[in-house]
């Protein structure tokens, strides 16, 4: 026997068989109703076991239980556990279709409370049921690792929830974008820094090697010279060259002598021309200048245009003798109309005569005209045609009319108007003609003292004989010619004389070859050999080096010019959101730019790939729980390896659970060993005696079969998970044949002898007559009290004892306990 | 039987199967840190918190 535990429960609301004996393997006998497997149902939920149905089954249990209290006394005391659940407070739990362990109640040890896991480390209780069987455990398998997926899912994705919502918050103070902006703006300074600092380097350098090679042209110079200067006789060059200066001064000195005598010779033709030619030039400028006020006079005397037009023209003849046709005809009309004029004034005169007369008579009849005898009074005129009377009225009607007649003429003013006109007119031609005649006089004059001045030159001969003056000029030429060439020569042997004296005098300050040699060498600059050629090659060299590094260094320095205007470019531009910047480093706890932007970009690179890794695993994860629930409903998997793999975790499962031995001996009797699990197909295949594949559905077991394999199943499971497992059968012997029920038996006194297991309870319907098995007993024991055996009768009336004290506690409880021995 | 334990052998197989065994492990160390997450305000405190989380999950 192992160590006893007793179990006392409780409670109210349910009836629950309120105690269970502490030997190890008990069998209880219950009328239907007396709470049995609810006594069983309870002690499963105290461990965090009981899996329900559905939400449904819980809420139905939690309101129908008021309160609920377990004892479970072990080793006599020793250890006390208390347990009180409180199915007012319980919480369902999806994921596992259980209580939710925190709402389950408390639980004490020793009167101490502990947690439920420590409990449960002591005390786990596991129910096996006489309805469970080999499908429904599969089912069983499937449900809890998809709901324990689930639970993963649920995790999983309040964790993406989490980052995401983070990473939110974190792109509103400073989002990817702009800390990829910004390190790209520090690449591209740092790269311009680099570029910089490179520059400088190179140009220090540049300017180092330059300082060098522009101290080694001297000295090459200078060793140049030397060696050209080898093998010369500067004294005797000198003094040759001397000679040769001497004599071209001398003749120079005379060729400039002879020059100027004939400059004088010449100069005094020279003076005669030139009187003459000022009387020319004086003249002609006086032309000018009348000619100028000439001009002025035409302007005044014609239209602007046409005097332009005629100033213009080279033919003023032409227009002097047009300007006379004009004059001609205008006198011509002027004549004509004098005549006609004159005529008119006789006439006129005549008239005007007339008029006097009547104007007279007329003042003679106004006089009249008031005296007494003028109304009948006629006046008597005696003409050529005889004489005539006439009243003075009538007479001057007659002269009013009369004077009608011989008015003034009016042709008379407009011919006079004409002549006037006319003689204007021809005053104007007049003053043009003469205005024209003289331009055209002055105008020849110039002509001719400009052809006079011009024609100087071939003119000078006139002044001068012709022979003399060609003798004087080339003679003057040719004498300037020698001089020139002679100035050339003083020149040339001069500059001979200056570069020999020089040469010997730079020759003598000189240092040695040696010295400039070794001077050469301090500055990085050696001869092959010590020739002029060489020595020259070399010069060549380094001074075209030297303009290669000028010209490279012009460039670089215009370069690095650019370089630090874009450091300063690229320098404002992160300084606009340095401060920024820093401040959200400040609350970061960073007290410099750079470290802070290194360090949240490596911030949002870790965010995101932890966004990545949370989306992938739940991806995965989804994509498994599918394909667990479809190859559970025998389909495919979507993927492959989630396929194997769940198959084979179901195989491993399964052939570790149903591999053991027992099996063989009561299951699976005629195969040697499982070979393989298939889940998809729910078959197992088997291995037979013979050594051959065979395949079974679970379903081609017997139902007692199926039974008595899961009930193993779990016991094996449920072994040493804890110090003290409790396993109930609840009706589990339904479908067990005897022989099947006694392995069952006898398996649970190996498991309680080798401490897998501490306590079995297996619970059965009350079935036997108890009245029926007294009254037989005790009929039985009297029988045997007169004819049997003294053995036989004491094993009799134990029975009867034993079977009153169950039918005692049937009719006090309904139920029994009835104790199997362990050993 | 530790069904919790079953299930995580299968899980954590299913990751290998996948190459994302680091990834599982990255998310199991993650979620282990954030068991006490509820302890801070919703506050920057808090999001300091789930800085130092992820900087500790995520190795660099």
């Amino acid at each position: 026997m192992g160590v006893p535990i007793s179990i006392s429960i409780s409670s109210s609301g349910r009836n629950m068989v309120p105690s269970i004996k502490p030997d190890s393997i008990i069998q209880i006998h219950g009328r239907n109703g007396v709470g049995k497997s609810m006594a069983a149902t309870m002690l499963e939920i105290a461990s965090g076991n009981y899996v329900f149905q559905n939400e449904g089954q819980f809420n139905k249990l939690k309101n129908v239980i008021d309160s609920c209290k377990i004892f479970i006394n072990i080793n006599e005391d020793k250890e006390r556990y208390e347990v009180k659940l409180t199915p007012s407070t319980w919480k369902f739990n999806q994921s596992i279709n259980g209580v939710n362990s925190l709402t389950t109640g408390n639980y004490f040890y020793n009167g101490k409370e502990i947690k439920l896991e420590d409990f449960k480390k002591k005390v786990n209780v596991r129910v096996i049921r006489g309805d469970e069987s080999l499908s429904q455990q599969i089912s069983f398998f499937k449900d809890i690792f998809t709901s324990k997926i689930s639970q993963k899912l649920e995790t999983l994705e309040k964790s993406l929830l989490l980052v995401e919502s983070y990473k939110e918050r974190l792109d509103k103070t400073l989002n990817e974008q702009e800390i990829k902006e910004y390190a790209a703006k520090n690449d591209a300074y740092n790269k311009v820094l680099d570029k910089n600092a490179a520059l400088e380097t190179s140009i220090l350098y540049r300017e180092q090697s330059l300082l060098q090679q522009r101290d080694q042209v001297p000295l090459l110079k200078k060793l140049q010279f030397i060696l050209e200067q080898k093998g010369r006789d500067h004294e005797t060059e000198q003094q040759q060259l001397q000679g040769q200066l001497d004599s071209f001064k001398t003749k120079h000195e005379a060729k400039v002598k002879e020059k100027i005598e004939l400059e004088k010779k010449q100069k005094e033709l020279q003076g005669r021309f030139d009187a003459e030619l000022q009387d020319w030039i004086n003249k002609k400028e006086s032309s000018e200048k009348k000619r100028e006020k000439l001009k002025e006079t035409l302007r005044a005397l014609f239209d602007a245009e046409a005097v332009e037009k005629l100033l213009q023209s080279d033919d003023l003849q032409a227009s002097i003798k047009y300007n006379q046709g004009q004059i001609e005809t205008l006198e011509n009309n002027s004549k004509n109309t004098r005549r006609d004029l004159e005529n008119l004034s006789v006439k006129n005169e005549r008239v005007l005569g007339i008029n006097g007369f009547l104007l007279r008579i007329d003042e003679f009849c106004n006089q009249i005209q008031g005296e007494p005898f003028s109304a009948d009074a006629f006046i008597r005129i005696t003409g050529p045609g005889g004489e005539t009377s006439i009243s003075p009225n009538d007479l001057r009607e007659f002269i009013k009319k009369s004077k009608q007649v011989f008015s003034e003429d009016k042709q008379l003013k407009e011919y006079e108007n004409k002549v006037t006109q006319i003689n204007k007119q021809l005053q104007t031609l007049r003053e043009q003609k003469d205005a024209l005649t003289e331009l055209e006089k002055v105008q020849r004059n110039i002509l001719a003292l400009t052809q006079k001045i011009e024609s100087k030159g071939a003119n000078i001969s006139e002044f001068l004989e012709k022979k003399t003056t060609i003798a004087i000029q080339e003679k003057l030429g040719s004498v300037q010619a020698t001089i020139d060439e002679l100035n050339e020569d003083i020149g040339s042997a001069q500059a001979k004389l200056s570069d020999i004296t020089h040469d010997a005098e730079e020759l003598a300050k000189m240092p040695s070859e040696s010295v400039i040699r070794e001077n050469l060498s301090k500055l990085g600059c050696t001869l092959k050999e010590l020739t002029l050629e060489a020595c020259s090659k070399k010069l060549v060299e380094i001074q075209k080096e030297i303009g290669r590094n000028e010209h490279q260094l012009e460039e670089q320095k215009e370069q690095i010019g650019d370089v630090k205007a874009k450091i300063k470019e690229i320098k404002q531009d992160m300084d606009s959101v340095a401060d920024q910047f820093k401040n959200i480093g400040k609350k970061l706890g960073f007290t410099q730019l750079g470290p802070f932007m290194d360090y949240y970009k490596s911030h949002i690179q870790k965010v995101n790939t932890l966004l990545g890794i949370l989306k992938n695993l739940i991806s995965k994860m989804q994509s498994l729980q599918k394909d667990l629930e479809a190859i559970v409903a025998g389909k495919n998997a979507r993927n492959a390896r989630n396929g194997e793999l769940i198959v084979g975790e179901f195989d491993r499962i399964f052939r570790e659970m149903y591999g053991q031995e027992e099996y063989f001996k009561y299951v699976f009797k005629e195969y040697r060993s499982i070979k393989r699990f298939d889940i998809k197909a729910r078959t197992i295949v088997f291995e037979t005696k013979t050594g051959l594949e065979e395949m079974r559905d679970l379903n081609e077991f017997s139902s007692g079969e199926k039974t008595y394999a899961y009930c193993r199943a779990i016991i094996a499971m449920m072994s040493k998970s804890a110090e003290y497992g409790i396993i109930i059968l609840d009706e589990s012997y339904a479908l067990l044949d005897h022989e099947h029920s006694q392995d069952l038996y006898e398996f649970q006194k190996r498991e309680i002898g080798a401490g897998g297991i501490a306590k079995f309870i297996n619970i059965l319907p009350l079935k036997e007559d108890l009245d029926q098995v007294v009254m037989k007993l005790r009929a039985d024991t009297e029988k045997a009290a007169k004819l049997g055996s003294d053995a036989e009768l004491a094993t009799l009336k134990d029975q009867l004892r034993e079977n009153e004290g169950y039918l005692q506690d049937v009719q006090k409880a309904g139920y029994y306990q009835r104790v199997i021995k362990a050993a | 039987m530790d069904y919790e334990k079953i299930t995580e052998n299968l899980v954590r197989r299913a990751m290998e199967e996948h190459e994302l065994q680091e990834e599982y492990q990255v998310f199991l160390d993650f979620l282990l840190q954030s068991l006490d997450l509820d302890n801070y305000p919703r506050d920057e405190t808090r999001d300091k918190r789930i800085r130092e989380m992820i900087d500790s999950a995520i190795k660099s």
